[in-house]
Parts: structure tokens; C-alpha cells; sequence
């Protein structure tokens, strides 16, 4: 395993959850979180929620399963997600009945479920976490984003535990696309340190690198067989890296 | 844990319905004037609701070119004039290479919008996605020549409040000397608006523009939507007394939740939401009592309003009718992802002018809202401690409060 710089700050990775589905998946994802996630009105808001809110639920739900002790006790945790490219097949569907129809073709869930807050909404009504709750990033960034705002928050306001969730496609999703998109998505279960098991850094004073992180490279090594061992970094354009390091013996 | 020095608000940079300058501004919410104007689109005139609270032109920043300016994107040219203004406000403008300056922005669907706006203009970015595509914090951090971090966030309508707790955390822990923080939206699309109106929470008042925007009025029928938005610098106070800076006045908390209940309407147990509000005077190291004035996320829909008083009183108890309240969305609309900025700004004003800006159009205050309410008029009292309140879609609640600094 590489040699860790001295942190700025850091925090450890109490879970974690990884999906990877094909757009053309996503339907029976869907309708297996509706079955599974019983409750008033969890079947409503999984069957209107955008495709990357369904992602981002199902990593944090395979989280949970993974990691059962963290199910008692999630009540009062924040919900960060930190989505890439937001509900892109939502909004070419928006945009066409806006075209055909006018005004009237638009859908009043459209705000609801296509902004970026939609699915970190999404996920704390689904599990009933009243933490503080909001979308991050939704651009290229949203990787180094969504890490850097979930590590701030729990470093700084301390709330128990906090999720942070990324989700992006490989290629983006067109409707009809052949072969279909590959979604993926990764839960992180941010917590004060407990040990160094799986920790997330943020490193400074190192040179700028260019380029930005891709989710395919996380959730590889997160999925991992053996589970994450050695040190997955994210290049920060300001400067210093985000650095996920697991396999380090407590 | 680092300690946590005071922050001091240093800089304001504002495009909002009631002007683009802090002078102007503060003076309209402080007369109560409304900003609010009928929509002359033809594309909209069969929408339910054709009245909004909007900006007109930005104008153009010191250092840009007037034609390149205009060329640019009008969310763009927004953040762009309000993180300018805010810069040169805090008198750091010139001097902003010498230190690593952060950028948190609210904006509630900065890619809906970008995609949306590009096939009104016959485009197709939503389904021709290129290589190159960039976030607008991020042109507007390499464009503003800044060496921090940048970053959106979005809790919808409370935005702007999770823009500047985020900004708050940043420099609490070291990782900025300087933040910009805000929130700005310009989502007043066809397709938005009537989004809106499909989902029954706006004002139909569209033969009154200016009396459309009623919050806590027995008669009001739903928020006047906005847009625009305000950034502000944030910097640690021994920087800013060691080089005399101007203080508007000190972020000193923020505190957050969700009522995980429902997407769109606000639960009716008011403890989520204040949990965010105590979190906050925690956070602040304030009590209840310290509270002078509470500017609301008062939208003026039927339920929210009725939500948000039980909220207050149930932080402030027996204390609630010594609380000052007012909602700054009857002179500006609810200017969405950009509300709370505003909201902040107009705790600013507060604090320096020891005013309270009005709730205009508060005729005949609801019953079931039973509050402090400053109708119509600005009344003078003292505000050493102001607190916003924004309570977005999807639940979620920030708090922040401000400290006057003396």
C-alpha cells in the first residue's frame, strides 16, 4: 500500500454500497425497492423518482444489508448525494412533452423528483433519516464534491453518522440507447473515527493534478473480492487529493 | 476539532428582484416595496399564474467586456456580478490570488435548467452529451481566478442556508481562508413555471402583482415565484479586524434536518424542522431569548405558513411574541435555490440598520399563524441576533443565524 501524506482531515468508512445496473435494470430495481422498503408511501416515491435517485437508494439499501449492525440508529444521520448528470433521462422526457403538449405536458413532479435535492430526499424519506439532507455537485466534479462536502460535515457539525452517495453512468443514458447505459452508484457510511478499517483522507500540499475522478474506478475497488485494500485517490483541482484507503489492519 | 473563530460577513454581491445593489436593496425592504411584476410572456400568457419576482438585466461586472458579458448564459452572468461585487465589496478583489478562496453556490437544478434553456433555443444538450461539459462554479472559479475549493449544493428552497453552513464548515476547518458563499437561481422557464402551476402551490393573483405575495395572510394563495440570488464573503474576523474591514454583521450558526416525510409539503410535526432551528442557536451558542428578529421562509402557500408558525413556537415557547417575524418573499417573490440568500441578506439589513424589513401584504394576519409579525410597515427596534428559517422540497430544513458585530 502506497505511504498516506498527513491528513488534513479524515474520517472512518463505517460501510459501504456498491450498484452497478444497466439502464434498462433500472425497471426492476425499482419495483424490487418498492417490494422491499414497505411503508406508506415508499412505493409512490421509489415508482416517480428519478432513475439515479433509485441508484443512489439501493447503493445506501445494499449498504445496510452489508453492514446490518448500522440499521438500528440511522435515524438522525445526514443524506448527501452527489449525483452526475441529474436526471438526464427525466429531463429529455420533460423537455419532449413540454414540446408536444405546452405547459400542460409538463408533470408536477418534474421539481420534485428532477432537482438536485431529489434523491438525497429521496433516500431520507425511504429510511426515515432526519439528518441534514442535500443534493451536491450534479456536474463532472461530483465525485471530489460530494466526498469533500460529506467529510466537512461530518468532521465539523458531527451529526452521528453521515451518508454520502455518488452516482453516474458510464456513458450517459439516452432513451433507447443500445447497448444500454451502465448506472452505477456508491453509498459511504462516514462516521468519527472508530478505526482506521477503511478511512476517508483529505491530503494537501500535493501538486495539482489534472482530470477528475470516474465512479467506475471507486466502485471497482470497493466490489473488490477480498474488499478494499490499499488506497483509491481522487485528484482535487484545488490542489490535494481525497484519498479512500482500506485493508489497514485496526 | 478545530477551535471556531467568529466569521464575519465581509462582502454582499446581489441580483435580485428589488435591485442589484446594496443600498437599493436595503432600502426597498426596508420601505417595502415589491418586486414582484406580471410575466409578459406570450409563451406563458395560458399559465395559471403570470406573475414573478425578476431581475431584468445583469449588469456588467467591473473587468468584463459589455458585449462579451452579454453574451454569456444569464444564470453565468448572475454568479458572475454577485461574487464580483462581493469580492469588491470585501475589498479583496485585487488582492484574491494571495489567498485560497472557496465558492459555494445553491443552485437547485443548475443541468434541468442548462438543458432545458438550450432547447427553447433549439438545441440539444440533453441528449447529445459532450466531453467537455463543465459545472458553472467551476468556470465561474477558474474564470474568477480562485485557488479554493468549489462546489453546489442544493436542498431546494433552503439552498442558499446549506451554501453558507457549507461555506461555515470550510472555514471552521481550515480547508479556505476566504469563502464565497450564496445562492442564485434564474429558473423562470416555461417549462418550470409551469411545473409549478401543474403542482398548485403559486399565487393565481395575476390581476395584482404587487399584492400577490401574502405571507401569514388569512387571503394568500400561494408563493410568487422569483429569481436572483446573493454572495457573500465570509472571513475569519481576526483577518477582517486586522485589516479594518466592514463587517455586515457575523454568520455565527447554522443548523440543519429533514422532516423525512414528504417530497413537497411540509410535515405537520414541527419537530424536524425545529431541530434545524435549535441545532442552529446551538451551533451560534445563543438561547431563544437571544433572538431578535426570525426572517421566515414564510412562502405564503396555505399549508407551509400554517407549518412554519407552530415551528416557531415551538422553539420559542412563551418567547415567541418577543420574536420580531417577518417574510421577505412578499417583497421579492420566492426567489427558489436564491430565497434564502436573499433572506440572509435581509437579516443583514437588519442587523445594520436595527430595523426589521416588513412583511408587506399583511392585511389581515392568519389566525393559525400566530406570530410577532411586522405588517407592511419596517419597524425599528433593536436586532443584535437575526436567524432565517428555509424549508426546501424533499424536507429539508437550515437554519442559519447572524450576530450583529459591534
Amino acid at each position: 500500500m502506497q505511504a498516506v501524506a498527513s491528513a488534513i482531515d479524515s474520517c472512518t468508512v463505517a460501510a459501504w454500497g456498491v450498484i452497478r445496473a444497466f439502464q434498462d435494470e433500472v425497471p426492476s430495481l425499482r419495483k424490487s425497492l418498492a417490494e422491499r422498503l414497505d411503508g406508506g408511501a415508499i412505493p409512490q416515491l421509489v415508482k416517480y423518482a428519478a432513475d439515479d435517485s433509485i441508484l443512489a437508494l439501493a447503493a445506501v439499501d445494499r449498504a445496510l444489508a452489508a453492514f446490518p449492525a448500522l440499521r438500528e440508529g440511522v435515524e438522525e444521520w445526514a443524506v448527501l448525494v452527489a449525483p452526475r448528470f441529474f436526471a438526464r433521462l427525466g429531463a429529455i422526457a420533460t423537455i419532449g412533452r413540454y414540446a408536444i403538449h405546452g405547459p400542460r405536458g409538463t408533470s408536477p413532479l418534474m421539481i420534485p423528483t428532477q432537482s438536485l435535492h431529489a434523491p438525497s430526499a429521496t433516500i431520507s424519506l425511504a429510511f426515515g433519516m432526519r439528518g441534514p439532507n442535500y443534493g451536491v455537485g450534479g456536474g463532472p466534479e461530483n465525485i471530489a464534491e460530494g466526498l469533500l462536502a460529506g467529510l466537512s460535515l461530518q468532521r465539523e457539525s458531527r451529526p452521528p453518522g453521515t451518508w454520502v452517495v455518488l452516482t453516474a453512468w458510464d456513458d450517459e443514458p439516452l432513451p433507447e440507447r443500445d447497448p444500454p447505459a451502465v448506472g452505477r452508484a456508491v453509498a459511504l457510511a462516514l462516521v468519527d473515527h472508530v478505526d482506521d478499517r477503511m478511512s476517508l483522507r483529505l491530503v494537501g500540499a500535493k501538486p495539482k493534478e489534472e482530470g477528475v475522478a470516474r465512479l467506475a474506478s471507486l466502485s471497482d475497488f470497493l466490489a473488490s473480492l477480498e474488499g478494499p485494500r490499499g488506497t483509491w485517490s481522487c485528484p482535487l483541482e484545488w490542489g490535494g487529493e481525497l484519498q479512500l484507503s482500506g485493508g489497514v489492519e485496526p | 476539532m478545530n477551535a471556531r473563530p467568529p466569521i464575519w460577513i465581509t462582502g454582499v454581491g446581489m441580483a435580485t428582484p428589488l435591485g442589484f445593489d446594496y443600498g437599493t436593496v436595503s432600502r426597498k425592504l426596508l420601505n417595502g416595496t415589491a418586486g414582484i411584476v406580471a410575466i409578459d410572456d406570450p409563451e406563458l400568457s395560458k399559465l395559471s399564474s403570470r406573475i414573478a419576482g425578476r431581475i431584468g438585466p445583469v449588469p456588467t461586472p467591473f473587468g468584463w467586456n459589455a458585449a462579451d458579458f452579454a453574451r454569456l448564459d444569464e444564470l453565468y452572468q448572475a454568479i458572475l456580478w454577485c461574487c464580483t461585487g462581493a469580492l469588491r465589496d470585501a475589498d479583496w478583489w485585487d488582492r484574491r490570488h494571495e489567498l485560497r478562496i472557496g465558492l459555494v453556490l445553491g443552485i437547485g437544478a443548475e443541468w434541468m435548467r442548462f438543458w432545458d434553456v438550450d432547447s427553447q433555443r433549439g438545441g440539444n444538450r440533453a441528449v447529445q452529451p459532450r466531453p467537455d461539459e463543465e459545472g458553472i462554479v467551476h468556470i465561474a472559479r477558474r474564470q474568477l481566478e480562485l485557488t479554493g475549493p468549489a462546489s453546489v449544493v442544493s436542498a431546494a428552497c433552503a439552498s442558499g442556508n446549506v451554501a453558507l453552513a457549507h461555506a461555515q464548515r470550510w472555514l471552521r476547518l481550515g480547508w479556505v481562508d476566504l469563502c464565497l458563499a450564496g445562492g442564485c437561481d434564474l429558473q423562470l422557464t416555461p417549462m418550470t413555471l409551469s411545473g409549478f402551476c401543474n403542482l398548485r402551490v403559486v399565487s393565481r393573483r395575476n390581476e395584482d402583482p404587487a399584492a400577490a405575495s401574502r405571507p401569514f395572510d388569512r387571503d394568500r394563495d400561494g408563493f410568487v415565484p422569483g429569481e436572483g440570488g446573493a454572495v457573500f464573503l465570509l472571513e475569519p474576523a481576526d483577518r477582517a479586524r486586522r485589516r479594518g474591514a466592514r463587517a455586515y454583521g457575523e454568520l455565527a450558526g447554522n443548523g440543519a434536518s429533514c422532516d423525512a416525510s414528504h417530497l413537497v409539503i411540509p410535515s405537520d410535526n414541527p419537530e424536524p424542522a425545529a431541530a434545524a432551528l435549535r441545532r442552529c442557536l446551538t451551533d451560534a451558542g445563543l438561547n431563544s431569548e437571544d433572538v431578535d428578529y426570525l426572517n421566515a421562509h414564510g412562502t405564503a402557500t396555505p399549508v407551509g405558513d400554517v407549518c412554519e408558525a407552530r415551528v416557531i413556537r415551538t422553539v420559542f415557547g412563551e418567547g415567541t411574541d418577543r420574536v420580531a417575524v417577518s417574510s421577505t418573499k412578499s417583497m421579492t417573490g420566492h426567489m427558489l435555490s436564491g430565497a434564502a440568500a436573499m433572506e440572509a441578506l435581509a437579516c443583514l439589513v437588519a442587523l445594520q440598520n436595527q430595523a426589521v424589513p416588513p412583511t408587506i401584504n399583511l392585511d389581515a394576519p392568519d389566525p393559525e399563524c400566530p406570530l410577532d409579525h411586522v405588517p407592511n410597515e419596517a419597524r425599528l427596534r433593536k436586532v443584535d441576533v437575526a436567524v432565517s428559517n428555509s424549508f426546501g422540497f424533499g424536507g429539508s430544513n437550515c437554519c442559519v443565524a447572524f450576530r450583529k458585530v459591534a
